[in-house]
């Protein structure tokens, strides 16, 4: 027994009530002077212990009428279907509705009468539908819409059963990964809220096993709300794994997208299937043009393996160009088509600026400038398409560094309170900066303004280390294990080497420092590590220290070096194969992480920050799709304003553009690749304390999930005692007030 | 005849009675007497008979007209009027105050007392009037004077009850101190022990009197007629009781009439008279009811 209104059962307390009226009705009387007291003694005597028999069959009547309606108040409410006596108790349910995009998956067997083909999701939604006519009347119900993310379409449950209808009928899939329990979470987090005694969770999925990726905490989320809240695991869709192929990542390689040049794509393919996939061919399109720039043929691709293909683009004209990997015919190549193509946006530019501050850029000898061999690693030939321009520290200003996509800081002795600025308005609006130490640079001013203070630099200096003036003792870099996108490729031994560069002073880096509470600042990362010479039989040395570390501060990104740029300390700088590499792509990288806003994974919103010309501008998105366009309203984020644009659920190019503005950006939105693993979770996995129910081409959809639906309340039952207890004391008083 | 005890006379009980006149007259020597003529003989107005004088008989009433034609002495003998003495005995005690209406019992058996007085006296006959209650608190003697009834009155108007009763003493005291045959008119409520009471009664009928009992009650004694939750304060010390008589009426009816027809059984089984009296009812009624079955009990007995 439990009470839905535990409140009125303080009502109890009013029990009293009618003892005390008993009590104050006895000291309320007429007097009166009796001569024939002898006949009223005797009558009372005889009637005495009747009397009071009755007052107290009337109190007692009377204190049970009080505490019933109390009672009944609270409604007080059994979960055992035995006492199911006045039907079926109303019901307070929340629908939470898989819209994953594994959801669009194709069926093979058709649904009755269907012609077969269709999509796990109308399955569902039928399900959904079903579920919610199965409620009793006066029910109340919500509906979730579960991904990874959780949308409420319906977050206050409804009486209005029709509206949930018409919400389900809206409902689409999305192009996101699943993850049941934020959905479980804020499904229980309602119905903690509603004071009703049928609460349930009505989890309509196909039982993709990514879904239960929290499956534990799902359970113990039901199990701790047992008793409280029932939850039901509605399975829809089929329990065979069809075979699927994904276009699982599109990438630009280098991160820098010059017009004129060959553009290297990386194309992931991967088999999420059981049985191996043969002739797979990959095409590569730009700007939704009908033939494809480039494709390739991968003959064989094994169950759950992932082949990592090269292709190749050239963008002829500066701007924004959309770029698709696709399988032929994607809508039709497997059951699930979301994920058999992909698109990326990038930004084509005619040059790749590069501003080499150099601190000792006096020497007569060109080649002793600290900026000589940056120079001649980025910029090998005239007409390259990276120009490097060389600075002397004084006249750095925001308006000089806007020009470029990197600023490099050579040697640089120290800074002005305006080169920070200056730096700082740069980061905010994307920019990208390296520094390198030198015997020229006042450690202490980096770290206690650049590090300390603004929270630039990812780590402090330390103390010099090693002596750049003998060849005998030195550092090398790792050689395996390269965790940051920059250094990835190095892990395939393909790509040449990196670690046999020889470090013969530095100043140490630390990924342990204390850091600095800079609002901006993000958190620093190690790019690469030094390695200890192996000793003597030993293939491989002890990581050491970081020889570069990385961090995100505001909308740009800085690298820092523990060596120079220029051969004094180290002789990175004349290792071509891999100076020019490991630059281009610190280049490349900081120029991805200004594009990065352009490629965004399903759910992550959309945001453009506004320079100071634009700050009271509309912006307007259109969806893929989409006949109208959204319109952006400007909105401040810390010190920059911004045009967001938060719904981005379903994958494929958007343009955008600024109100009044002639030029139209784009974006892209990528499916999350979780999802194309189809594999299920095995129904004795699911949480034990939920109840399974499974879709059978089913017409009695709704009397299973009423069957498993037990209990009542008791108020009315309850109510009708009262009633019969208030005709009752009516009676009695009648009757006994009757002379005798 | 002050306001107080003009108030004791009701003028249309008495102008009833007087409409009786004689006849009832005649039904109260009738009783006393039964179908003799009264063995109470005195000067009285009409001429009976004549008989022969004997020594000692007053010469006064010698006819001495028979003497002249007959020559010889008769005295002349009148047919005197009843000459009983009516003993109106009125319970006084606290009890008898009750009143639900306009009249207490009291003040009912007051007017009762003072109209059978005033009847009496009207008929010749001699009237002793008594109120007591545990013991006889006032107590006019015999007389037979018009001029007594003044007396009465003051005496009634002046009582007030207060005591407790003791109605079986009160009658037993008279039996023992009224050895001359006479009425003996009982106006109480008889809240007494009854055994006692109804003894007390056989008493003054084993000496020869005649009773007559007047049981005087108030309406709301008969019916009960309470409401809600009444607390019931004792009239002559009686401890107070409360309930709610609606739920007992019933029970209090039946004890009450039980209380009643023994009281009533045990007057008819000593040859009593009982007149039921309520004093919600006029008096005048009460009287010309029980007057009229005199008259018919009496013309029962006469043929």
């Amino acid at each position: 027994m439990s009470f839905l209104n535990t409140i009125m059962l303080a009502g109890l307390a009013a029990v009293a009530v009618p003892i005390i009226i008993h009590l104050l009705n006895r000291r309320k009387f007429k007097t009166v002077t009796w001569a024939a007291m002898k006949f009223v003694k005797l009558s009372v005597d005889q009637n005495q212990r009747r009397m009071r028999i009755e007052d107290l069959i009337l109190l007692l009547i009377r204190c049970a009428l009080v505490a019933l309606l109390a009672l009944a108040l609270a409604r007080p409410a059994l979960k055992d279907s035995s006492t199911d006596v006045l039907g079926q108790a109303k019901v307070t349910g929340i629908v939470i509705l898989d819209n994953s995009y594994s959801m669009d998956l194709r069926l093979q067997a058709g649904e009755s009468g269907d012609s077969g083909g269709g999509a796990t999701f109308e399955q569902a939604r039928k399900a959904a539908k079903a579920t919610v006519d199965a409620l009793p009347s006066g029910s109340a119900v919500g509906v979730l819409l579960a991904s990874d993310i959780v949308r409420g379409v319906i977050d206050e449950p409804t009486y209005d059963l029709n509206q949930a209808h018409a919400e389900l009928d809206r409902a689409q899939v999305s192009h996101h990964a699943t993850d049941l329990f934020p959905a479980v979470e804020s499904a229980v987090n309602i119905l903690k809220e509603r004071a009703d005694l049928r609460k349930e969770i009505y989890i309509v999925t196909d039982g993709q096993a990514s879904g239960w990726q929290q499956n534990a905490d799902i359970q113990k989320l039901i199990e701790d709300n047992k008793g409280d809240i029932d939850v039901y695991v509605l399975r829809v869709g089929e329990d065979t794994v069809p075979g699927n192929m994904a276009i699982t990542k599109l990438d630009v390689s280098s991160g820098l997208t010059p017009v004129k040049h060959p553009l290297r794509i990386e194309v992931e393919v991967a088999n999420r299937g059981k049985n191996e996939w043969q002739d797979v061919t990959v095409n590569l399109y730009v700007d939704e043009r009908p033939d494809p720039v480039d494709q390739v043929n991968i003959p064989a691709v094994k169950a759950g393996e992932t082949v990592p293909v090269p292709l190749f683009a050239r963008l002829e004209k500066e701007g924004y160009h959309s770029i698709r990997a696709s399988f032929n015919d994607p809508e039709r190549y497997d059951s699930l088509p979301a994920d058999n193509q992909n698109r990326l946006v990038v930004n084509a530019v005619s040059d790749v600026r590069v501003l080499v501050v150099d601190g000792d850029g006096a020497a007569s000898d060109p080649r002793d400038n600290e900026s000589f061999f940056l120079g001649v690693a980025l910029s090998p030939v005239d007409d390259h398409y990276v120009q490097v321009d060389v600075s002397s520290p004084e006249v750095l200003s925001q308006s000089i560094l806007s020009k470029y996509t990197t600023i490099v800081f050579a040697n640089v002795e120290r800074f002005t309170e305006d080169n920070i600025k200056a730096m700082r308005d740069y980061l905010l609006n994307g920019g990208g900066l390296i520094f390198y130490p030198g015997d020229q640079v006042e450690v202490d001013h980096y770290n206690e303004e650049l590090f300390k203070k603004h929270g630039i630099l990812p780590s402090p200096w330390g103390l010099p280390v090693g002596d750049a003036s003998q060849d005998e003792e030195y550092q090398e870099f790792q050689k395996r294990g390269y965790e940051h996108p920059v250094t990835a490729p190095w892990e395939n031994p393909e790509f040449g080497s990196i670690g046999s560069a020889r470090t013969f002073r530095w100043l140490p880096l630390s990924d342990e420092s204390e850091q600095p509470e800079v609002e901006e600042a993000g958190l620093p990362r190690v790019v690469l590590r030094y390695e200890s010479r192996p000793d003597e039989g030993e293939e491989e040395g002890e990581l050491g220290g970081p020889a570069i570390m990385e961090r995100d501060w505001g909308t740009g990104r800085v690298f820092q070096f523990s060596s120079t740029a220029d051969i004094d300390w180290s002789d990175l700088a004349i290792r071509g194969p891999s100076v020019v590499p490991l630059l281009y792509r610190i280049i490349g990288n900081i120029q991805a992480n200004r594009d990065s806003g352009l490629n965004l994974r399903v759910g992550e919103p959309f945001r453009k920050v506004l320079a100071a010309n634009e700050q009271n501008k509309e912006g307007l998105v259109f969806d893929k799709g989409a006949v109208q366009s959204k319109t952006l309203t400007p909105e401040t984020v810390g010190a920059a304003t911004v045009l967001q644009y938060p719904d981005t659920h379903r994958a494929g190019v958007y343009r955008f553009s600024i109100k009044g503005s002639t030029e139209t950006n784009l974006f892209a939105v990528q499916p999350d690749q979780r999802e194309s693993d189809l594999f299920k979770i095995e129904d004795g996995d699911l949480p034990a304390d939920a109840q399974l129910i499974k879709w059978e081409n089913d017409a009695n959809f709704k009397a299973k999930v009423q069957e498993a639906r037990v209990g009542a309340e008791y108020w009315l039952v309850i109510l009708l005692i009262v009633l019969a207890l208030a005709g009752l004391e009516t009676f009695l008083a009648q009757k006994f007030s009757q002379s005798k | 005849m002050d306001a107080q005890q003009a108030e004791l006379l009701d003028s249309e009980a008495i102008s009833r009675a007087e409409a009786l006149g004689l006849y009832a007259r005649y039904v109260v020597e009738g009783y006393m007497s039964g179908e003799h003529k009264s063995p109470y003989r005195g000067f009285a107005v009409e001429f009976a008979q004549h008989r022969e004088y004997t020594h000692g008989d007053d010469t006064r009433h010698v006819d001495w007209k028979v003497e002249a034609r007959t020559d010889r002495l008769f005295v002349k003998q009148y047919e005197q009027e009843t000459n009983y003495v009516a003993n109106i005995l009125l319970d006084g005690s606290e009890s008898m105050m009750y009143a639900s209406g306009e009249h207490s019992k009291l003040q009912y058996g007051k007017m009762l007392a003072a109209v059978l007085s005033y009847i009496i006296l009207h008929q010749r006959d001699a009237v002793a009037l008594g109120i007591f209650d545990e013991d006889m608190k006032d107590y006019a003697p015999r007389s037979d004077s018009k001029a007594s009834l003044h007396d009465i009155m003051a005496r009634l108007a002046a009582f007030d009850g207060t005591q407790e009763t003791d109605i079986a003493a009160t009658l037993h005291n008279m039996a023992v101190q009224t050895p001359r045959k006479g009425i003996f008119i009982l106006v109480s409520d008889f809240f007494d022990e009854e055994e006692a009471v109804l003894e007390s009664i056989q008493h003054l009928r084993f000496i020869g009197h005649e009773v007559i009992v007047f049981h005087t009650l108030d309406p709301y004694e008969l019916e009960f007629p309470f409401n809600g939750l009444v607390e019931f304060n004792g009239l002559e010390n009686v401890p107070k009781i409360l309930t709610r008589p609606a739920e007992i009426r019933q029970t209090y009816q039946r004890e009450f009439d039980a209380f009643q027809a023994r009281i009533r059984d045990g007057c008819e089984k000593n040859g009593v008279h009982y007149v039921l009296v309520d004093t919600s009812k006029p008096l005048a009624q009460i009287m010309s009811n029980y007057l009229s079955f005199r008259m018919r009990t009496s013309k029962g007995k006469q043929h």
